[in-house]
């Protein structure tokens, strides 16, 4: 809701009028009549229209216009013809015009965010449905040769593939979603990582990395069953900037009511100083940016919301060791780290 | 004496351990072929094979024209989109879910979707149903599933946690339903699949036909065969 009376054309040719949460004109500056009249308005800035109130208007990044009608400035030479009880000037130009900048500024931001984000769907999609048709092209091969290991090794391959596409589906779903520890489904910790673990191995393989998973757990948590999105968005990471050749490691071990898990990879520098923000929404580490490797600064910080929101845990990242200069770029052995209360 | 009284009551605590202890139910594959599933959806039911495999026995039962449809099964999944279309123009899941558990509130009922969790439809369905399961999810969290929500549809426990709970809200008197909980968990430990100490009571008591209607469902459902095994 917006502190000012609005009349928005949406970019469908649509309008809607609104009233302001602050400031509220008089019903005869608003009625059918005068909301028709304002509809007649094309252009941006300033004019005046019923009765010599002023209007402003702008069109908005994200295509819409956007009327404030039926405003009673202060600093106007022209003063409006008509009053009305109760309704006096009460803003300048300078106001309703940092106003709307304040709120276009806010807009643009939103789009650009969310152009990324579809950006970064569109190229997760592209590389998922890619990972689906070619094993499963290859089967229908195999298949032909009466190869039926070779068939069943592509097919295998396959449902992993739908695996990680569900789970970049449930990413999505979430995404905006208030996460809370109202939950209570039991989620056996081990079982759902290693599941996780399962299904990127193909993809990294093709990648000519690998993934190994140590340790055990016996321990259920409790929460919204949403867990195995922080595996996923873990592994996807160190999957995603690990270089080639090197091993991903997934550690799991129960210690007293708890469960520990770890994510090992060797990764871009993380700075000092980017330690904790990197789990601050739409924030990346310098090197990470300078990568070039596409990503929105999204997963890590879902995965915090995750583990402290839903099921509060913690999550921490460190580097240790010397770097190792692989490809132009320096890398270091990377962990996440996540520590999960038992629920049993 | 009072308390005294109160006591020669049997109670649902008594039954908290009752699946644990009945022989016929303990083995999860069996108790995937007792329990029965249907599945309302106006579309084929892609999983059904699937779950087939893993030794469930589901029933594709297509869009509900009547509550009474679910009567002979345990475990209702339930589509959120595209169905309930004889429920009014406007219904969808989440309304055949409130119909279903107005007159059977002992049953499971599970919604499932494709939906996304911020759509109204699907948030209305989460709010009603037992659970929900996404579309997507493979055989394995399936099964985990219904193995998990198949052994709470055939404890006696929880189901009368559900029917207390469904009588509370109808407002039924607090003695009434003290005198339908001990009747009930004398059926249960005296095992008859027919609740016939329960539905004796229930004939020298002055409750609306709801409650009627709830115990007569409870009493004449299947639930109560697989249970104590005389299907």
């Amino acid at each position: 809701m917006f502190a000012l009376p609005n009349l928005i054309r949406f970019s469908s040719g649509e309008w809607e009028f609104k009233d302001g949460s602050i400031i509220s004109i008089p019903l005869e500056l608003r009625d059918k009549y005068r909301i028709e009249q304002y509809k007649k308005i094309t252009g941006s800035g300033w004019g005046y229209s019923e009765y010599n109130y002023a209007y402003f208007s702008k069109h908005l990044p994200t295509g819409e216009l956007l009327i404030i009608p039926g405003l009673y400035i202060r600093d106007d030479l022209i003063k409006p013809s008509k009053k009305f009880y109760g309704y006096s000037a009460s803003l300048t130009r300078q106001q309703v015009e940092q106003s709307i900048s304040g709120l276009a500024a806010f807009l643009s931001r939103v789009t650009e965010e969310t152009k990324r984000e579809l950006s970064m769907l569109v190229h997760d999609l592209r590389a998922l449905s890619n990972a689906i048709y070619s094993p499963a092209q290859e089967a229908v091969i195999q298949l032909d040769q009466g190869n039926i290991p070779e068939t069943r090794k592509r097919i295998e391959t396959v449902i992993a593939a739908q695996g990680i596409l569900r789970m970049r589906t449930d990413a999505l779903d979430l995404a905006g979603n208030i996460l809370d520890s109202s939950g209570n489904a039991r989620v056996p910790i081990f079982k759902k990582i290693d599941k996780v673990q399962r299904c990127f191995k193909s993809m990294a393989i093709n990648q000519g990395k690998s993934i190994s998973l140590s340790g055990s757990s016996f321990n259920y948590a409790v929460g919204h069953d949403v867990f195995e999105l922080v595996p996923y968005l873990l592994i996807d990471n160190a999957v995603k900037y690990s270089p080639k050749g090197y091993d991903i490691s997934v550690e799991v071990s129960d210690t007293n009511n708890s469960t520990k898990f770890a994510v090992r990879s060797y990764g871009p520098r993380i700075l000092d100083h980017e330690k904790a923000s990197i789990f601050e929404p739409h924030v990346r580490g310098e090197a990470a940016l300078s990568s070039k490797i596409p990503g929105t600064g999204v997963g890590l910080n879902m995965a915090k919301k995750i583990v402290e929101n839903v099921f509060s845990g913690d999550i921490s990242c460190t580097q240790t060791g010397s770097p190792e200069f692989i490809d132009g770029m320096n890398y270091y052995e990377t962990v996440f780290s996540v520590v999960i209360p038992s629920g049993n | 004496m009072k308390s005294f009284m109160l006591r020669l009551f049997q109670t649902n605590a008594n039954l908290s351990n009752y699946v644990r202890s009945t022989s016929n139910l303990q083995n999860a594959q069996s108790r995937r072929a007792a329990i029965k599933i249907a599945v309302i959806d106006d579309q084929p039911f892609l999983p059904q094979m699937i779950l087939q495999t893993y030794g469930f026995n589901v029933v594709q039962i297509g869009d509900l024209k009547s509550v009474s449809e679910v009567n002979d099964y345990h475990l209702i999944l339930c589509d959120v989109m595209g169905v309930g279309r004889h429920f009014g123009a406007k219904a969808q899941g989440a309304t055949l879910i409130s119909e279903i558990k107005k007159v059977y509130p002992e049953k499971i009922v599970i919604a499932y979707t494709g939906g996304a969790a911020s759509d109204p439809a699907v948030q209305a369905a989460t709010e009603r149903a037992d659970a929900l399961i996404r579309k997507d999810v493979d055989g394995e969290e399936w099964a985990a599933k219904l193995d998990e929500l198949g052994a709470a549809s055939v404890d006696p426990h929880v189901i009368w946690q559900k029917v207390r709970q469904r009588f509370v809200e109808l407002d039924v008197d607090t003695k009434d339903i003290l005198v339908l909980e001990d009747a009930f968990v004398r059926s249960v430990m005296s095992g008859q699949a027919d609740l016939s100490t329960l539905t004796s009571m229930l004939s020298s008591l002055k409750v609306g036909p709801d409650v009627r209607a709830i115990v007569q469902g409870l009493a004449s459902s299947v639930i109560f065969s697989a249970i104590v095994g005389h299907p």
